[in-house]
């Protein structure tokens, strides 16, 4: 299979798959490429995870780093947590994850204390319950459902130098453009960038 | 040489065209001695253009220089940026002062009642400039940074969406009633209250903006978090049901909460009645076609990200309060 993948939503359910040039769905097949800008580690065989058949994918191989690929589009993912408070959901989130409430701030990019407000039951905004949803479905989409191991999954380093939750987190909206607006040391000093491809 | 410069910005019948000439050394070394803040007394008039052409404004007052330090003794930048030195008094002086009015900013070396009106500004010569004298109304650090600051803040806030400004309104108009109050139990919290900021989940760009409102407090007016990764302290039963009911809506009013606030000393309660007066004072907005919710998040400065400072916006209450609201307005 050749070719960058390209995103492939299908239905509301949030789901999505990767369509490749050659016009293939990704399946059990191996994955080159990138997807939201976040590199895909190249011959790494990919297996669709339980739900439908696009709706995310794990990189098999080694146990982790695991890479989920989430339609931010998803529009009702709160179904997932259907009939479970926010306060619990996010509690579960902590405890089902392994990570810290610092950690787990840094999901939704607030600060500690905030995100514990929303586990002792304060009132969460919509965007931010699915983004919690999301979440919860990363952690669906990990192997070893022990805490250990899926901090371990949510946290090793890939060969691009970052982690599961850091693509994570750039894959949503939270981060998204993130300081693009902001002036860096490059700008200030007038600098200008070279053409890598030159 | 300044007499012609002086056509410029002078009443004249006559308008000259000014040559954006590299700046003569001299200058450039005469306006070492400037700074960012100085009173320049010797310009009494700013020009503006009017769609009957050129004319001026009085300054009987002076100008104060609003360009950067840094930019004056360059030779590449040929003017100078000034601001129009006005005198507010009462409520009016009492808001620019704590920084409610962007628009004016106050000279502390001055007297309580003096600003730069950045809504009147101009562009100066340089070699004009020079030629003056200078006097400055700026003079420790904190108050240098604080005119800097200012500066940038006028000149670069958020525009929000029109739907912000009528929603956010009574919550600005129950700060800005007891901001500065401090003989009050709400003007005494609100002293602790470094900023107001406002992030909209999603884009800005359309509504319905699903909004979150950050409450940045001073770094002393929580108590410190645990350094591991210990639970947090949980909230109160006993708090919670007293200040929410049971779908999570505050049901006290911020006076009665701020009273509560004020005299805890329990300082695991001491989040959650902030945080339910913050709550209190957003559910002082009335639901509005185009917004579709609104949060509330308290934080202490030093647990606030720099990801949250660049997704958020900085609320410039002045600009968000009932029109008719009367705070003293000079």
């Amino acid at each position: 299979m050749n070719g960058q993948p390209t995103v492939n939503a299908t239905g509301r359910s949030g789901a999505i798959g990767l369509r490749f040039e050659d016009g293939t769905n990704s399946g059990t097949d191996m994955l080159t490429g990138a997807f939201f800008g976040v590199s895909i580690a190249e011959a790494h065989p990919i297996v669709p995870l339980p739900g439908t058949l696009f709706d995310a994918y794990l990189i098999a191989g080694a146990r982790a780093p695991v890479d989920l690929l989430v339609d931010q589009a998803s529009a009702d993912a709160a179904l997932r947590i259907e009939g479970m408070s926010t306060a619990k959901a996010i509690r579960k989130a902590h405890e089902d994850s392994g990570l810290t409430w610092d950690q787990l701030a840094k999901v939704f990019c607030v600060s500690r204390r905030s995100v514990h407000s929303w586990a002792n039951g304060a009132r969460m905004n919509a965007t931010n319950a699915e983004l919690l949803m999301q979440f919860v479905r990363l952690l669906d989409c990990i192997e070893d459902t022990s805490p250990d191991g899926r901090r371990s999954a949510l946290l090793a380093v890939g060969d691009d130098g970052q982690n599961a939750l850091d693509r994570f987190r750039m894959s949503q909206s939270q981060l998204r453009g993130a300081f693009s607006s902001l002036p860096r040391p490059e700008a200030l000093l007038g600098v200008l960038h070279d053409d890598p491809n030159e | 040489v300044l007499g012609w410069l002086k056509g410029v910005f002078l009443p004249s019948t006559k308008v000259v065209r000014f040559e954006r000439d590299k700046v003569d050394g001299r200058v450039c070394e005469l306006l070492e001695a400037f700074r960012q803040g100085d009173l320049i007394t010797g310009i009494t008039e700013i020009s503006v253009h009017t769609q009957q052409g050129p004319a001026m404004i009085e300054t009987p007052l002076g100008v104060v220089v609003i360009s950067q330090t840094c930019d004056l003794m360059r030779d590449n930048i040929p003017c100078v940026n000034v601001a129009e030195r006005v005198q507010l008094s009462g409520g009016g002086a009492a808001h620019a002062r704590k920084g409610s009015r962007p628009r004016y900013v106050h000279l502390p070396a001055l007297g309580e009642n003096d600003f730069a009106d950045l809504s009147i500004a101009g562009a100066i010569d340089k070699s004009l400039i020079a030629s003056l004298d200078r006097q400055p109304t700026v003079h420790s650090r904190d108050e240098i940074v604080k005119f800097g600051q200012a500066i940038g803040r006028n000149f670069s806030r958020f525009a929000f969406p029109d739907e912000i400004s009528p929603y956010l309104a009574p919550f600005s108009d129950a700060i800005l009633a007891k901001a500065g109050k401090l003989s009050t139990v709400q003007g005494r919290l609100i002293e602790k209250i470094l900023q107001f900021r406002l992030q909209c989940l999603g884009s800005w760009d359309e509504p319905p903006f699903d909004l979150r409102l950050i409450v940045i407090l001073e770094p002393t007016a929580l108590p410190a978090l645990p350094n591991n990764d210990d639970e947090l302290p949980p909230f109160d039963e006993d708090l919670n049901s007293w200040l929410y009911d049971g779908d999570g809506k505050v049901k006290r009013t911020v006076q009665v909460i701020a009273e509560k606030l004020e005299a805890e000393r329990d300082g695991a309660k001491l989040y959650w009645l902030w945080k339910a007066m913050a709550d209190a004072l957003i559910g002082l907005c009335k639901p509005q076609e185009g917004i579709a919710d609104m949060t509330a998040d308290v934080v202490s400065a030093d647990e606030f990200r720099f990801t949250e400072l660049d997704r958020s916006e900085l609320l410039d209450l002045d600009y968000l309060s009932s029109p008719t609201t009367d705070r003293g307005r000079a």
